[in-house]
């Protein structure tokens, strides 16, 4: 069967054990302010105009056959996303690359093979696939299908994942799992809602599910500056945590390296303002969650 | 491991005094050359060349500075020499006011100096082995050789000394020490019957020639004992004193002995090495092999003796590549950009012992060390990668590679090498074949010293599609110059295309080597090599002379040149003309000639960048460039070199993409006129590989067969960040690992500067496959957002690659 993918990217060295190759799936439940990928949210594919890289050459202004270029009175270039239906003619001919099509129908069997390819680096370094998004489970059909040819071909598969999905599409997919990479962003349910657009109910309840099916699960907390890092945020991060009985938590430090992709969809970045952790800052949530917790804590 | 520390005050001066120095153009040898020369008129090759060398060695300038080591190249701190007898005529146009450097800076002639080059010219200007094989060459072809090497389709190699890619194993000398070798040469002597045939009685020349050689650097050694022994008698500071003193009577002792400590180990290694490099004036690509294996055992020894701590064994080592920086190439205008002056003089590590077993020694942490703490282009360091090879070995390699900033040390492929010499050198041994594999030059294996130099001149294979485009005439000079193969806008098929440019390439490889080869008998003929025949094996036992083919085995090859740009001008206009008949070849060859210049031409260019590029594990493309390397290996292999014997072609770029590429008009790979070719000989072409480190890896390993060729050469760029740990270490091993099993030989991973990502910031079109590696985040480096982007540059945090 086939689904939506923005990006199947080889050698990736931090989205698990080993050389990996990470499959970036389009579509997402949540949408977190800080999310470092806005192109995943959309589960359509969607056309990037990136401006700084735009040579004004006018070549996608004839190309397009809806019009939806446009060149202003002050020669630069307007996008008018209403009319343009994201057919990629545009993306096709720019020659600086500002135009690209994120988003392409891809085959399971074109995935998994795609993975495959890498075999030997994984053999070498103790690595394997690692389904990511986007939210994977939004397309559960589709990943347990690329999973299921993953785990025949002997490799080994991380889903990276929110949780945010019907426990029956999870709980389908999980057997052609290794292990699972999940993202808890905060533990009051209304935060979360307010943070994400989801309540945590469901995330706590499918990961509960999970663990008592004895799968390994690896815990990670995007930490967004004056977000979810209060005292009481960490506290109830803590508690929780400690209930489950988990013992390892990686952080995930906010960056802004997305923001270039929200203007180049004409979407508004509300965390524009924001800055990088210090690393002190960072030291300081990870001493307390060791200490006070009793957490091993990695930074990614 | 050897702690980390940081360069002594002593060797940091030393090394600062010679990065300061200018390049100074040496003549003395060319005075002692001609005197000699004089001296010697109507008296065999061989005498002449040993008559010199004695009296050059004799009579040169000697001087001891604050290095532990003595042994230079020149009279000055940072020397080149000319190399008169090989080729000369463009010296006087360095004279005329061009400006020509090699990598340690410009060179700096005075007035003498000057004087002593025109004179040089006077006498030698017709003689020379290049002015030579011009007029043989042009006598029997009609072809102006000139005219042929402006088009940038041939770099020939016997304007430089013909050793230049050989090893004579330093080291293993240096343990055994020069009077076995003069034992072995009366040995000889002796054995040759008592008759008077032409064949004996050149042997009994040549081996005379060879025991005046050998005797010529011994007495050299002690000249600088004596010297040693005066400073000590007027120098006023105990401690300096006292080295002297201890110099001295290293310096006694070998070259001519066996090394007897480590110090005397690397001293006699160092004079060995520079005494080859001096009989040929030349210290490009003049290998030093593995010099850690057999001087191990006198670092141990010295080191359970109490005699020696790791610090002073490095700031010995660091003296010898100190001396070795000192030792520069006088290149051409052509060698400037050619080779960048470079002399891609390496020194390799690791590999196996004589049993298979893992071939890494103390030593060579010490040696990583050392370069970790100079940060020296030349010497530069090769590892060669087993899968025996210690992990703690090789996460000190990935700390020289994060720290340096060099791209050192390279690895190889232990066990294609070996395959290779069995394939290639049947009666090899399996031992020598394991134990005495080492990188030649640049990524060239060779096999110590038993084979001799596979260097030939460099073959550009995109220009021959660009002649056959142009049915015979090269386009950079307007010149006709290769064959009429057809107006290609007649071509029904891909295939009459890929025909011409095959037939091109027979035709103008064949003028290319025809002429090269020439040049190289003619070096054979007039400057045997008596010091490093002498020290080579089997050259005393056939009592035949290395440039004769004197040593055990031995092959000479075309370097291979702007394959990846060849298959990806192919693989576009197959896509393109053929295939989906979007083009046609005449309006390709209209936009070729505008250099994409224009609206029209710039859309076809865009085409032209789209087409299947390689590098990304795509096998449109892959399989041109698969097949095109294998041509060129069956033509080549054809054409024997100058000892009669066929030639195996080699696949590195140096620095020939430059020369090469800034005489190739646009390619139909959408590559513009003048720029450079693809670098290496599998690189990929910049900003093409946009599928990943893998991908390019995967199409590498498999276009090239580098059992055939010996060398393939792939450069790839990390963000230092990349090696912050050990997991990514880790990783970064498990990809060469990788690589290797695939059927790599040879890679090399340079960290992205600053420098890379400003320039990537001005030029963006260029850096496309740079991405930026968070978890879980995908984007490209150009694609961030300005602001951001001069953040990264700041705080260097992310993993990089292209």
């Amino acid at each position: 069967m086939d689904g939506m993918v923005f990006d199947v990217q080889n050698f990736s060295l931090n989205d698990g054990p080993g050389i990996r190759t990470t499959i970036f799936f389009k579509g997402c439940p949540l949408r977190c302010s800080w999310c470092s990928n806005p192109e995943s949210q959309n589960a359509q594919e969607e056309l990037l105009y990136y401006k700084n890289l735009c040579l004004s050459c006018y070549s996608c202004v004839e190309a397009c056959p809806q019009g939806a270029n446009k060149i202003k009175k002050d020669k630069t270039l307007f996008l008018d996303r209403s009319a343009c239906r994201v057919c990629g003619i545009c993306a096709k001919i720019c020659p600086s690359g500002a135009r690209v099509i994120s988003g392409k129908r891809r085959s399971a069997e074109e995935i998994a093979a795609a993975s495959t390819k890498d075999s030997l680096f994984y053999r070498n370094s103790g690595g394997g696939v690692t389904l990511s998004g986007g939210e994977p489970l939004m397309q559960a059909e589709f990943v347990r299908e690329i999973a299921a040819k993953l785990k025949k071909k002997g490799l080994h598969c991380i889903l990276d994942t929110s949780g945010y999905a019907p426990w029956k599409k999870l709980h389908e997919v999980l057997p052609y799992i290794d292990l699972l990479y999940w993202d808890i962003k905060c533990i009051d349910p209304s935060k979360h809602k307010r943070l994400t657009g989801v309540s945590n109910n469901l995330i706590i309840s499918n990961l509960k599910k999970t663990l008592r099916l004895g799968k390994k699960v690896v815990f990670r907390l995007p930490l967004i500056p004056g977000t979810n890092d209060s005292d009481s945020d960490i506290e109830q991060m803590g508690i929780f945590l400690r209930r489950l009985g988990i013992g390892h938590v990686g952080l995930l430090p906010y960056h802004n390296l997305g923001a270039g992709k929200y203007k180049a969809l004409d979407k508004v970045y509300f965390l524009s303002s924001k800055k990088n952790y210090k690393r002190e800052e960072i030291a300081r949530i990870s001493k307390r969650l060791e200490t006070e917790y009793g957490l091993s804590v990695s930074i990614v | 491991m050897p702690e980390n520390f940081e360069l002594s005050s002593r060797m940091k001066k030393i090394k600062e005094e010679i990065l300061d120095s200018p390049v100074y153009v040496d003549t003395e040898r060319i005075r002692t050359l001609l005197e000699s020369y004089r001296e010697t008129e109507g008296l065999p090759p061989a005498e002449r060349r040993a008559a010199y060398l004695e009296k050059y060695l004799a009579e040169k300038t000697l001087s001891i500075d604050d290095n532990p080591l003595v042994g230079d190249f020149g009279k000055y701190k940072v020397s080149a020499m000319p190399w008169i007898e090989i080729s000369c005529r463009w010296m006087s146009k360095n004279l005329e006011g061009y400006r020509l450097h090699n990598t340690m800076g410009e060179y700096v002639i005075d007035d003498d100096a000057m004087r002593d080059i025109q004179e040089a010219v006077r006498v030698w200007g017709d003689k020379c082995a290049y002015s030579r094989a011009r007029e043989i060459f042009e006598d029997a072809t009609g072809i102006d050789w000139a005219a042929l090497g402006k088009t940038g389709m041939y770099i020939d190699g016997c304007g430089l000394p013909l050793p230049s890619v050989i090893c004579p194993e330093p080291a293993q000398m240096a343990v055994k020490g020069l009077r076995t070798q003069l034992e072995k040469i009366a040995a000889r002597e002796k054995s040759l019957p008592p008759i008077g045939t032409i064949e004996t009685t050149k042997q009994r020349i040549l081996l005379k020639a060879m025991r005046r050689s050998l005797q010529a650097v011994i007495n050299w050694a002690h000249r600088y004992a004596a010297l040693a022994r005066k400073m000590a008698k007027t120098e006023k500071n105990p401690a300096r004193k006292k080295e002297l003193i201890q110099m001295a009577q290293v310096l006694d002792w070998v070259p001519e002995n066996p090394a007897r400590n480590f110090h005397e180990g690397i001293q006699s290694t160092l004079l060995l090495y520079m005494a080859s490099v001096i009989e040929m004036s030349c210290p490009a690509g003049l290998a030093i092999g593995n010099i850690t294996r057999p001087l191990n055992p006198l670092y141990l020894q010295d080191r359970k003796k109490g005699k020696i701590t790791d610090k002073q064994a490095i700031e010995l080592i660091q003296g010898f590549f100190a001396k070795i920086m000192g030792a520069t190439i006088y290149a051409s205008n052509v060698w400037s950009t050619a080779g960048q002056g470079f002399n891609a003089c390496r020194i390799s590590m690791g590999g196996y012992t004589a049993k298979g077993d893992d071939g890494t020694t103390e030593l060579d942490y010490l040696l990583l060390e050392a370069q970790r703490q100079m940060k020296v282009i030349e010497p530069g360091l090769a590892c060669f990668y087993t899968d025996k090879m210690p992990e703690e070995f090789l996460f000190k390699c990935m700390e020289l590679i994060r720290d340096s900033g060099l791209g050192q040390p390279q690895f190889h492929n232990t066990d294609k090498t070996i395959e290779r010499w069995l394939y290639n050198c049947p009666g090899v041994s399996l031992a020598d074949a394991r134990e005495r594999s080492v990188v030649g030059s640049c990524v060239v294996s060779v096999l110590g010293n038993l084979t001799n130099p596979p260097w030939e001149g460099a073959f550009n294979v995109a220009k021959m599609l660009e002649i056959a485009l142009n049915n015979g005439i090269d386009p950079y000079t307007g010149k006709k110059v290769g064959l009429e193969t057809g107006d290609p806008a007649t071509f029904t098929s891909y295939q009459e295309l890929h025909d011409a440019v095959r037939k091109q390439l027979v035709y103008l490889l064949g003028q290319c080597r025809f002429f090269d080869s020439t040049g190289f008998a003619l070096q054979a003929e007039i400057l045997p090599q008596t010091f490093t025949s002498a020290v080579i094996d089997n050259c005393i036992e056939t009592a035949t002379d290395l440039s004769e083919g004197g040593q055990r085995f031995g092959e000479m090859g075309t370097i291979i040149v702007g394959n990846i740009d060849l298959a990806n001008s192919l693989a576009a206009i197959k896509k393109l003309v053929f295939d989906d008949k979007v083009l046609s070849v005449n309006q390709l060859k209209k936009a070729l000639q505008a250099d994409f210049q224009g609206k029209e031409y710039s859309r076809i260019q865009s085409l032209c960048l789209q087409a299947p590029k390689y590098g990304n594990d795509d096998p449109y493309v892959d399989d041109i460039a698969r097949e095109w390397f294998d041509i060129f290996y069956e033509e080549a292999t054809k054409l024997p070199d100058c000892m009669g014997k066929p030639s195996v072609p080699e696949a590195y770029s140096h620095s020939l993409h430059w020369h090469t590429g800034a005489r190739t008009k646009a390619l139909p790979s959408g590559r513009k006129s003048g720029l450079a070719l693809c670098d290496g000989s599998v690189s990929a072409q910049a900003g093409t590989d946009n599928s990943g480190p893998t991908a390019l890896a995967r199409s590498a390993a498999r276009v090239l067969d580098t059992v055939k060729y010996s060398s393939n050469h792939l450069n790839m760029k990390f963000h230092p960040s990349v090696f912050k740990d050990e997991e990514g270490m880790r990783k970064v091993i498990a990809l060469i690992k990788s690589y290797f099993d695939l059927g790599g030989y040879h890679v090399q991973f340079n960290c992205i500067s600053n420098e890379t990502l400003v320039a990537a910031q001005r030029n963006p079109e260029k850096y496309k496959n740079l991405t930026v590696r968070v978890a879980g985040f995908s984007a490209y480096f150009v694609r961030l957002d300005k602001g951001i982007q001069d953040e990264i540059i700041r705080r260097t945090m992310l993993n990089f690659q292209n």
